[in-house]
């Protein structure tokens, strides 16, 4: 489903951050990006999200070339992803329910299905009663939770996590991993990035090793 | 995903659409309401300044409605030849008053005038002595009303000079030419004016909606990163402008409106000196109408060229 050819990312103040990265993922599958921090784990993920232009190189999406699309097809190809990030990225003057429907009002999915949906979503990271609360009143993981049921309650083809699992603690982030582990078990494909090999060695899933910006096996 | 509409018909499209105007239109409104005093003082700022030209309208067009009554009076005096009997005069004021630039014509007898000299003057002795009528027939004649440019009425002096009976034109053009020129000038200045002062206006509800967006950056990058649309993330910026410019237009108004009725009776009472009925113009409701909806337009335009500007960096 996702194709990177010879990606190269170079920023004017810290010099090359990938070099030349060859990667397929196919649809369905779950993979983990790891490497120490600065490796360029996050740069990926960004140029992946087309939230970076690579320097070099061409990503390719259901063998179509994404490289250099415009804004308004930028915001098409995104709505097909989730994204998870370490900081969660919430709307903190909005409550959860908000800002968990936010990519269906986003993506037009019909008003009367908002509901269901996102309760459905919250029921997963089981935050259900929790909908009504501002983010800056939760807890790291229940925001974390929260990011999650928005990045999956539009039932994207493709789960961008960056370190969902960063400020967490082991247990907590276990059932986090579970998570990403029950989507893909409905088709979903998952790309995430984390440093704690320890935890995503138990998924039995590819792990890619990020190394000063190239891949390693 | 069957229950996604953006893949249903264009209709649903439409609605989705207006719906997301519709949540915009009223998340503006609170964002307005949330924070009342910087909102009432951008109105106010943008009310003051839309009141300027607004009020200079009021004075020109209630001198305009002075002026009225001097401009349908327009009279011209022919001084015929001293050669042209009554009888010719008679029929080449028949022949202009057909043309259709003049509304009448009418001769007056010399023997008449010089009775009326006579009588107006006090004169009957020095009269008497004169071995003849020294004044000759005259044409009093009324060009159309609508004919109030300075252009076509020396056009028309011109073509009554040329006619061969007529000796002299007496048409006091300058003065007219004076208060044309005066005129023209005030409706220069008003132009000038209200040009700047909606210059002025835009560049308030720009600056306010740039202020805006900076401080919405965070709300911005994770809408986009959700896959919202640059319009999508438009749309509440756009009716920020809009509530600024219709309840700018609306405050302008009522300054407006509030300054006139102090004005009024001072007005009155110094045309009433002088005779006159004069008072100043009130804004119809039409031109209210147009001024809330010109402005609420210039606050949409200001609003789109500041976030589209400021969105260009966020992909």
């Amino acid at each position: 489903m996702i194709r990177l050819q010879n990606i190269c990312k170079r920023y004017p103040e810290s010099g090359e951050v990938l070099a030349q990265i060859d990667l397929q993922l196919e649809d369905g599958e779950m993979c983990f990006l790891t490497g120490p921090s600065g490796s360029g784990k996050s740069t990926l993920l960004k140029v992946i999200a087309l939230i970076e232009a690579p320097t070099r190189g061409k990503l390719y999406f259901d063998e179509r070339n994404v490289t250099g699309l415009n804004k308004s097809a930028i915001s098409s190809f995104r709505k097909k992803m989730g994204l998870v990030f370490q900081d969660h990225r919430l709307l903190n003057d909005r409550n959860v329910f908000e800002n968990v429907a936010l990519p269906l009002r986003i993506n037009g999915f019909n008003p009367k299905d908002i509901p269901r949906r996102v309760r459905a979503a919250l029921d997963k990271v089981n935050l259900l009663n929790k909908e009504k609360a501002r983010p800056i009143s939760l807890s790291g993981g229940e925001q974390q939770r929260v990011g999650i049921a928005r990045a999956i309650v539009h039932r994207p083809r493709l789960l961008l996590a960056d370190e969902p699992t960063g400020n967490l603690d082991p247990e907590l982030s276990a059932d986090i991993m579970k998570l990403f582990s029950d989507f893909n078990q409905v088709g979903v494909t998952a790309l995430i990035a984390s440093h704690d090999v320890s935890l995503i060695k138990v998924f039995n899933k590819k792990i890619l090793n990020l190394d000063s910006g190239y891949l390693v096996n | 995903m069957k229950n996604k509409i953006t893949q249903g018909s264009l209709n649903a499209r439409a609605i989705l659409w207006f719906e997301h105007h519709i949540a915009s239109f009223k998340l503006s409104f609170n964002r307005a309401i949330s924070s009342p005093v910087s909102f009432l003082f951008t109105v106010l700022m943008i009310a003051i300044a839309l009141s300027i030209p607004m009020s200079l309208y009021v004075v020109f067009s209630s001198v305009q409605q002075l002026t009225h009554p001097w401009d349908s009076d327009k009279q011209i005096t022919l001084f015929l030849a001293d050669n042209v009997s009554y009888a010719q005069a008679q029929q080449l004021a028949t022949t202009i008053a057909n043309k259709s630039e003049f509304v009448n014509a009418s001769v007056i007898n010399k023997q008449v005038a010089l009775d009326e000299f006579k009588q107006q003057m006090g004169l009957d002795s020095i009269a008497e002595n004169l071995p003849q009528n020294p004044l000759p027939h005259l044409i009093i004649v009324n060009p159309k009303a609508t004919l109030s440019d300075l252009e076509s009425l020396q056009r028309l002096e011109n073509e009554l000079i040329n006619l061969q009976q007529v000796q002299q034109v007496q048409f006091d053009l300058l003065w007219f030419q004076r208060l044309q020129a005066i005129l023209a000038m005030i409706n220069r200045i008003q132009w000038i004016v209200s040009i700047v002062l909606l210059l002025a206006i835009g560049l308030i509800i720009a600056n306010v909606i740039r202020w805006e967006v900076t401080s919405r950056h965070a709300e911005i990058e994770i809408i986009k990163l959700v896959g919202a649309s640059d319009a999508y993330v438009r749309r509440p910026f756009l009716y920020s402008g809009f509530w600024l410019g219709i309840a700018g237009a609306i405050a302008a108004l009522i300054i407006v409106s509030l300054c006139r009725w102090l004005i009024q009776h001072s007005t009155t009472t110094l045309s009433s000196l002088f005779g006159s009925d004069f008072q100043l113009t009130s804004l119809s409701i039409d031109l209210a109408g147009l001024i809330i909806i010109c402005a609420s337009l210039l606050g949409v335009g200001a609003a789109w060229v500041a976030v589209t500007h400021k969105l260009r960096p966020y992909c």
